[in-house]
């Protein structure tokens, strides 16, 4: 009778074993929905895609926390930050949703822009951020401050954009005034790089 | 009496695998160690100004009864991302500046490995020493696996004083660091990243750069 209820025990010890084992091997992690890539393949081998954002609705609200001034308050209520020194000069970080060209909402679109005291303009980097597919990021030196058309280059890419460079325009299209609505385009042309 | 033996049995069976699976020491050889305090400048900041998934095992195991996401967030696609825009005190350069941090849920999470992480997806920039963009992946499994100790044995304070999140990306090298102007212009640089929970402020991050400030300016 004991070794027939010993029996019983390890065998479902074994059996209770097995099954978390099972649960946790097969677990199904969540995944990043993906929405279908809109790409244009170039005559000479490259792909174009160009990236949406929508101003204003596309800023991302951020929570302000306790105990913060009202003008920042209000920033982050814009999705931007701003750091401005007399002595060192002037950075902003920005974030945004990041569409396709069809409006599809497929990541978050992050936009550092910097100037040093005294210098004539302000230099950008944008951080484009698709979790379904990776990032990229792209960098533009400075350029005269009002200009509705920068230009600049993509220097880094991870997972599907791992390897891949290339340059970007960066234009707007909407109202004229600056606090109407309308969109930043981001067109980007990326190549393999060599090597 | 056979069926209580077995029920006996199961039970014990089921928790020894769980016990096997929370004391696993994978996790340990893919953790980063933070770097020297020489060698690295270390900037603490408190991630107020985020939204998004929460990192929680109930978001990265993807358990039901999780709130609707609202309002920018709320689309499909960014349902396991996070973005935090973070005011930097002046450390590395010598000068205040911002970071934005977009952390996703990583494809490369695997339960019975003790991955359960996030890649991050940095830009930090300075008015003079420039940008810095990068990319790495923080495994959260040591915080998490203290948390639900801590919640199994109802203790309200279970946590280390600090978890050093930065572990190597699997299958990529990493973290890594892009100089794309100013000073760090085409330089590289590392960056490890620890959460002390529960400080006195609250949750206070600390990242620490390498090097510690930026190379001169190009001739």
């Amino acid at each position: 009778m004991e070794c027939g209820l010993r029996r019983i025990f390890f065998g479902a010890f074994l059996a209770g074993l097995a099954l978390v084992a099972l649960v946790v091997g097969l677990w199904p992690m969540p995944e990043h929905e993906r929405v279908r890539s809109l790409i244009e393949v170039q005559p000479d081998g490259g792909r174009a895609e160009r990236f949406v954002i929508r101003w204003p609705e596309d800023r991302l609200e951020l929570p302000a926390g306790a105990g913060i001034d009202e003008p920042l308050r209000r920033a982050l209520a814009e999705g931007t930050l701003v750091l401005e020194d007399p002595a060192a000069g002037r950075i902003s970080g920005e974030l945004f949703r990041l569409r396709d060209r069809e409006g599809s909402v497929i990541g978050v679109a992050a936009r550092l822009a910097a100037s040093a005291a005294g210098a004539r303009s302000a230099g950008s980097e944008w951080l484009l951020v698709i979790p379904s597919r990776g990032s990229l990021a792209m960098t533009q030196a400075g350029s005269p401050a009002g200009g509705l058309r920068r230009t600049g280059t993509v220097v880094w890419g991870t997972d599907e954009f791992a390897g891949l460079r290339g340059r970007y325009s960066e234009s707007w299209e909407g109202a004229a005034e600056p606090a109407g609505a309308g969109s930043v385009l981001l067109d980007t042309v990326l190549e393999r790089s060599g090597g | 009496m056979r069926i209580t033996v077995a029920l006996c049995g199961f039970l014990a069976g089921a928790a020894a695998a769980l016990a096997l699976l929370l004391l696993n020491p994978l996790p340990r050889f893919g953790q980063h160690a933070n770097f020297a305090d020489r060698d690295a400048a270390s900037i603490a900041y408190r991630a107020d100004h985020s939204r998004g998934f929460e990192p929680t095992l109930r978001d990265f195991l993807g358990l039901p009864g999780r709130p609707a996401r609202r309002g920018a967030l709320a689309d499909p696609a960014l349902r396991h991302l996070r973005a935090s825009l973070v005011q930097l005190p002046a450390a590395a350069g010598g000068e205040p500046g911002i970071a934005v941090r977009i952390s996703v849920l990583a494809r490369q999470n695997v339960l019975w490995r003790g991955q359960l992480g996030t890649q991050d997806y940095w830009a930090l920039g300075w008015p003079r020493a420039g940008t810095l963009i990068g990319v790495g992946y923080s495994n959260h499994w040591f915080l998490l696996r203290d948390g639900l100790w801590a919640a199994i044995r109802r203790e309200e304070s279970g946590l280390a004083e600090s978890y050093a999140l930065s572990a190597r990306w699997p299958g990529r090298p990493g973290p890594q660091l892009l100089g794309v102007s100013g000073a760090w212009r085409g330089a590289e640089a590392g960056l490890r990243e620890s959460l002390e929970p529960d400080s006195a402020d609250g949750d206070r991050w600390v990242i620490q750069l390498q090097p510690p400030v930026p190379p001169p300016p190009a001739p």
